[in-house]
Protein backbone atom coordinates (compact mmCIF):
# COMPACT_ATOMS: atom_id res chain seq x y z
CA UNK A 1 0.00 0.00 0.00
CA UNK A 2 1.11 3.54 -0.73
CA UNK A 3 0.30 6.91 0.72
CA UNK A 4 0.30 9.64 -1.89
CA UNK A 5 0.55 13.22 -0.73
CA UNK A 6 0.05 16.22 -2.97
CA UNK A 7 1.16 19.53 -1.55
CA UNK A 8 -0.51 22.20 -3.62
CA UNK A 9 0.79 25.73 -3.45
CA UNK A 10 -2.07 27.25 -5.40
CA UNK A 11 -5.30 26.80 -3.52
CA UNK A 12 -7.33 27.71 -6.56
CA UNK A 13 -6.20 24.49 -8.23
CA UNK A 14 -7.65 22.30 -5.52
CA UNK A 15 -10.85 21.55 -7.47
CA UNK A 16 -8.84 20.30 -10.41
CA UNK A 17 -6.55 18.18 -8.27
CA UNK A 18 -9.52 16.59 -6.52
CA UNK A 19 -10.95 15.85 -9.93
CA UNK A 20 -7.66 14.13 -10.82
CA UNK A 21 -7.88 12.05 -7.64
CA UNK A 22 -11.49 11.20 -8.44
CA UNK A 23 -10.67 10.15 -11.97
CA UNK A 24 -7.88 7.90 -10.75
CA UNK A 25 -10.21 6.24 -8.26
CA UNK A 26 -8.59 7.72 -5.17
CA UNK A 27 -11.93 8.19 -3.52
CA UNK A 28 -10.74 8.13 0.08
CA UNK A 29 -8.67 11.28 -0.14
CA UNK A 30 -8.43 13.76 2.68
CA UNK A 31 -7.79 17.47 2.21
CA UNK A 32 -5.82 19.35 4.81
CA UNK A 33 -5.01 23.03 4.93
CA UNK A 34 -1.44 23.87 5.73
CA UNK A 35 0.79 26.86 6.11
CA UNK A 36 4.27 27.32 4.75
CA UNK A 37 6.80 27.61 7.51
CA UNK A 38 8.59 30.48 5.83
CA UNK A 39 5.42 32.52 5.72
CA UNK A 40 4.61 31.87 9.37
CA UNK A 41 8.10 32.85 10.37
CA UNK A 42 8.04 35.97 8.21
CA UNK A 43 4.77 37.30 9.48
CA UNK A 44 4.19 35.78 12.92
CA UNK A 45 7.65 35.55 14.50
CA UNK A 46 9.13 39.01 14.79
CA UNK A 47 12.76 38.02 14.66
CA UNK A 48 12.22 36.49 11.23
CA UNK A 49 10.42 39.52 9.83
CA UNK A 50 13.28 39.96 7.42
CA UNK A 51 11.94 37.00 5.50
CA UNK A 52 8.86 38.99 4.57
CA UNK A 53 10.70 40.65 1.72
CA UNK A 54 11.20 37.31 0.06
CA UNK A 55 7.80 35.96 0.98
CA UNK A 56 5.32 34.53 -1.41
CA UNK A 57 3.10 37.56 -1.37
CA UNK A 58 0.57 36.27 1.09
CA UNK A 59 0.36 32.81 -0.47
CA UNK A 60 0.91 31.32 2.91
CA UNK A 61 -1.68 28.60 2.76
CA UNK A 62 -1.25 25.34 0.96
CA UNK A 63 -3.65 22.49 0.40
CA UNK A 64 -2.49 18.99 1.14
CA UNK A 65 -4.38 16.12 -0.42
CA UNK A 66 -3.64 12.62 0.86
CA UNK A 67 -4.91 9.22 -0.14
CA UNK A 68 -3.91 5.61 0.17
CA UNK A 69 -3.84 3.28 -2.78
CA UNK A 70 -2.47 -0.04 -3.98
CA UNK A 71 -1.12 1.18 -7.31
CA UNK A 72 2.53 1.64 -8.03
CA UNK A 73 3.52 4.83 -9.82
CA UNK A 74 0.47 6.72 -8.62
CA UNK A 75 2.45 9.94 -8.30
CA UNK A 76 3.36 9.87 -11.97
CA UNK A 77 -0.25 9.12 -12.92
CA UNK A 78 -1.46 12.09 -10.91
CA UNK A 79 1.18 14.24 -12.55
CA UNK A 80 0.21 13.07 -16.06
CA UNK A 81 -3.51 13.67 -15.63
CA UNK A 82 -2.89 17.00 -13.91
CA UNK A 83 -0.64 18.07 -16.76
CA UNK A 84 -3.49 17.47 -19.16
CA UNK A 85 -5.43 19.96 -17.05
CA UNK A 86 -2.58 22.47 -17.35
CA UNK A 87 -1.25 21.82 -13.88
CA UNK A 88 2.41 21.03 -14.35
CA UNK A 89 4.19 19.71 -11.30
CA UNK A 90 7.55 20.19 -12.98
CA UNK A 91 6.92 23.86 -12.24
CA UNK A 92 8.14 24.37 -8.67
CA UNK A 93 5.44 26.96 -7.97
CA UNK A 94 2.68 24.40 -8.44
CA UNK A 95 3.46 21.90 -5.73
CA UNK A 96 4.93 18.56 -4.89
CA UNK A 97 3.79 14.98 -5.11
CA UNK A 98 5.15 12.48 -2.62
CA UNK A 99 4.49 8.76 -2.60
CA UNK A 100 5.37 6.79 0.50
CA UNK A 101 5.29 3.09 1.09
CA UNK A 102 2.95 2.19 3.94
CA UNK A 103 4.41 -0.43 6.27
CA UNK A 104 1.47 -0.96 8.56
CA UNK A 105 -2.23 -0.20 8.59
CA UNK A 106 -4.45 -0.51 11.64
CA UNK A 107 -8.11 -0.11 10.84
CA UNK A 108 -11.36 -2.04 10.84
CA UNK A 109 -11.51 -5.05 8.55
CA UNK A 110 -14.54 -3.75 6.61
CA UNK B 1 -7.88 3.98 -15.57
CA UNK B 2 -11.50 4.12 -16.66
CA UNK B 3 -12.02 4.09 -20.43
CA UNK B 4 -15.02 6.14 -21.46
CA UNK B 5 -15.43 4.23 -24.71
CA UNK B 6 -16.06 1.05 -22.73
CA UNK B 7 -19.42 2.56 -21.84
CA UNK B 8 -20.27 4.21 -25.14
CA UNK B 9 -21.84 3.00 -28.35
CA UNK B 10 -22.07 4.79 -31.66
CA UNK B 11 -25.81 4.24 -31.75
CA UNK B 12 -26.03 6.28 -28.55
CA UNK B 13 -24.54 9.36 -30.22
CA UNK B 14 -26.89 11.96 -31.69
CA UNK B 15 -25.33 14.52 -34.01
CA UNK B 16 -28.38 16.75 -34.23
CA UNK B 17 -30.57 17.07 -31.21
CA UNK B 18 -33.98 18.46 -32.07
CA UNK B 19 -34.78 19.74 -28.62
CA UNK B 20 -34.90 23.43 -27.83
CA UNK B 21 -35.27 23.24 -24.05
CA UNK B 22 -33.63 21.34 -21.24
CA UNK B 23 -36.82 19.42 -20.52
CA UNK B 24 -37.06 18.38 -24.16
CA UNK B 25 -33.44 17.30 -24.37
CA UNK B 26 -33.86 15.17 -21.26
CA UNK B 27 -36.79 13.45 -22.96
CA UNK B 28 -35.01 13.10 -26.31
CA UNK B 29 -31.79 11.77 -24.86
CA UNK B 30 -33.62 9.48 -22.44
CA UNK B 31 -35.18 7.90 -25.52
CA UNK B 32 -31.72 7.58 -27.01
CA UNK B 33 -29.91 6.15 -23.98
CA UNK B 34 -32.69 3.71 -23.16
CA UNK B 35 -31.90 1.93 -26.41
CA UNK B 36 -29.20 0.36 -24.27
CA UNK B 37 -30.17 -2.90 -22.64
CA UNK B 38 -28.64 -1.58 -19.43
CA UNK B 39 -31.37 1.02 -19.02
CA UNK B 40 -34.54 -1.04 -19.24
CA UNK B 41 -36.87 1.51 -17.70
CA UNK B 42 -36.76 4.81 -19.59
CA UNK B 43 -39.27 6.62 -17.37
CA UNK B 44 -37.53 5.69 -14.14
CA UNK B 45 -34.27 6.85 -15.66
CA UNK B 46 -35.81 10.15 -16.69
CA UNK B 47 -37.25 10.68 -13.22
CA UNK B 48 -33.83 10.06 -11.66
CA UNK B 49 -32.30 12.45 -14.16
CA UNK B 50 -34.72 15.21 -13.19
CA UNK B 51 -34.23 14.50 -9.52
CA UNK B 52 -30.48 14.98 -9.86
CA UNK B 53 -30.93 18.10 -11.97
CA UNK B 54 -33.15 19.62 -9.32
CA UNK B 55 -30.25 19.52 -6.88
CA UNK B 56 -28.07 21.66 -9.14
CA UNK B 57 -27.85 22.25 -12.86
CA UNK B 58 -25.41 19.89 -14.56
CA UNK B 59 -24.11 22.53 -16.94
CA UNK B 60 -20.33 22.51 -16.82
CA UNK B 61 -19.76 25.82 -18.56
CA UNK B 62 -18.11 26.08 -21.98
CA UNK B 63 -21.31 24.89 -23.61
CA UNK B 64 -21.24 21.47 -22.01
CA UNK B 65 -23.88 19.71 -19.93
CA UNK B 66 -23.56 16.41 -18.13
CA UNK B 67 -27.03 15.37 -17.00
CA UNK B 68 -26.83 12.02 -15.27
CA UNK B 69 -28.77 9.67 -13.09
CA UNK B 70 -27.98 7.10 -10.45
CA UNK B 71 -30.67 4.52 -10.07
CA UNK B 72 -31.12 0.93 -8.97
CA UNK B 73 -33.04 0.35 -12.18
CA UNK B 74 -29.88 0.88 -14.23
CA UNK B 75 -27.95 -2.33 -14.78
CA UNK B 76 -24.63 -0.89 -15.85
CA UNK B 77 -22.99 2.40 -16.75
CA UNK B 78 -24.07 3.82 -20.11
CA UNK B 79 -22.96 7.08 -21.72
CA UNK B 80 -24.78 8.87 -24.54
CA UNK B 81 -23.66 11.98 -26.38
CA UNK B 82 -25.84 14.60 -28.05
CA UNK B 83 -24.92 17.67 -30.07
CA UNK B 84 -27.14 20.70 -30.37
CA UNK B 85 -26.14 23.20 -33.03
CA UNK B 86 -28.38 25.93 -31.61
CA UNK B 87 -27.60 25.28 -27.95
CA UNK B 88 -29.92 24.69 -25.02
CA UNK B 89 -30.39 26.79 -21.92
CA UNK B 90 -29.59 24.60 -18.92
CA UNK B 91 -30.55 27.36 -16.53
CA UNK B 92 -27.14 27.76 -14.98
CA UNK B 93 -26.34 31.37 -14.30
CA UNK B 94 -23.64 32.87 -16.52
CA UNK B 95 -23.12 29.66 -18.47
CA UNK B 96 -23.40 29.72 -22.26
CA UNK B 97 -26.00 27.63 -24.06
CA UNK B 98 -25.21 23.93 -23.92
CA UNK B 99 -24.22 22.47 -27.27
CA UNK B 100 -22.64 19.25 -26.10
CA UNK B 101 -24.64 16.96 -23.84
CA UNK B 102 -23.07 13.97 -22.15
CA UNK B 103 -25.81 11.93 -20.56
CA UNK B 104 -25.09 8.92 -18.46
CA UNK B 105 -26.81 6.52 -16.17
CA UNK B 106 -25.17 4.37 -13.55
CA UNK B 107 -26.31 1.94 -10.86
CA UNK B 108 -26.64 3.62 -7.48
CA UNK B 109 -24.08 1.43 -5.77
CA UNK B 110 -21.31 2.22 -8.27
CA UNK B 111 -20.12 5.29 -6.42
CA UNK B 112 -16.45 4.97 -7.25
CA UNK B 113 -17.06 4.51 -10.95
CA UNK B 114 -19.56 7.35 -10.91
CA UNK B 115 -16.97 9.76 -9.55
CA UNK B 116 -14.29 8.51 -11.95
CA UNK B 117 -16.47 8.85 -15.02
CA UNK B 118 -17.77 12.28 -14.08
CA UNK B 119 -14.21 13.48 -13.52
CA UNK B 120 -12.97 12.01 -16.79
CA UNK B 121 -15.80 13.42 -18.89
CA UNK B 122 -15.16 16.78 -17.26
CA UNK B 123 -11.49 16.60 -18.20
CA UNK B 124 -12.35 15.67 -21.76
CA UNK B 125 -14.83 18.52 -22.00
CA UNK B 126 -12.64 21.23 -20.55
CA UNK B 127 -10.23 21.01 -23.48
CA UNK B 128 -11.35 23.36 -26.22
CA UNK B 129 -9.94 21.21 -29.02
CA UNK B 130 -12.05 18.26 -27.84
CA UNK B 131 -15.20 20.36 -27.78
CA UNK B 132 -14.50 21.75 -31.23
CA UNK B 133 -13.91 18.27 -32.53
CA UNK B 134 -17.28 17.08 -31.30
CA UNK B 135 -19.09 20.12 -32.64
CA UNK B 136 -17.55 19.75 -36.09
CA UNK B 137 -18.04 15.98 -36.31
CA UNK B 138 -20.05 14.79 -39.28
CA UNK B 139 -20.52 11.23 -38.09
CA UNK B 140 -20.90 9.32 -34.85
CA UNK B 141 -17.69 7.52 -35.81
CA UNK B 142 -15.77 10.78 -35.60
CA UNK B 143 -17.10 11.47 -32.13
CA UNK B 144 -16.35 7.95 -30.97
CA UNK B 145 -12.83 8.27 -32.40
CA UNK B 146 -12.25 11.44 -30.39
CA UNK B 147 -13.03 9.52 -27.22
CA UNK B 148 -10.89 6.58 -28.27
CA UNK B 149 -7.93 8.87 -28.74
CA UNK B 150 -8.59 10.52 -25.41
CA UNK B 151 -8.77 7.13 -23.71
CA UNK B 152 -5.52 6.06 -25.32
CA UNK B 153 -3.78 9.30 -24.49
CA UNK B 154 -4.86 9.19 -20.87
CA UNK B 155 -4.09 5.55 -20.33
CA UNK B 156 -1.65 6.57 -17.62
Amino acid sequence: MYLVIVVLYKEEQLDDILSVFAELGLENAIVVEGTRMQEVLAFDVPIFAGLAAGSLGGKRYVKIVMATCQEEGIGEKISNVAKDMDIDFSNRDIGTILTLSVKEVVTSED
Amino acid sequence: MVELTSFMKEKLICLELKSATKAEVFEEMSDLISQSEFIPDRDTFLAALKEREAVMATSLGDGVGIPHARSDSIRSLVIAVGISKDGIDFGAKDDPLVQIVFMFGIPTEETKLYIQVLAKISRFARRKSNRERLLSAKTADEIFAAFEEFDEMSGA
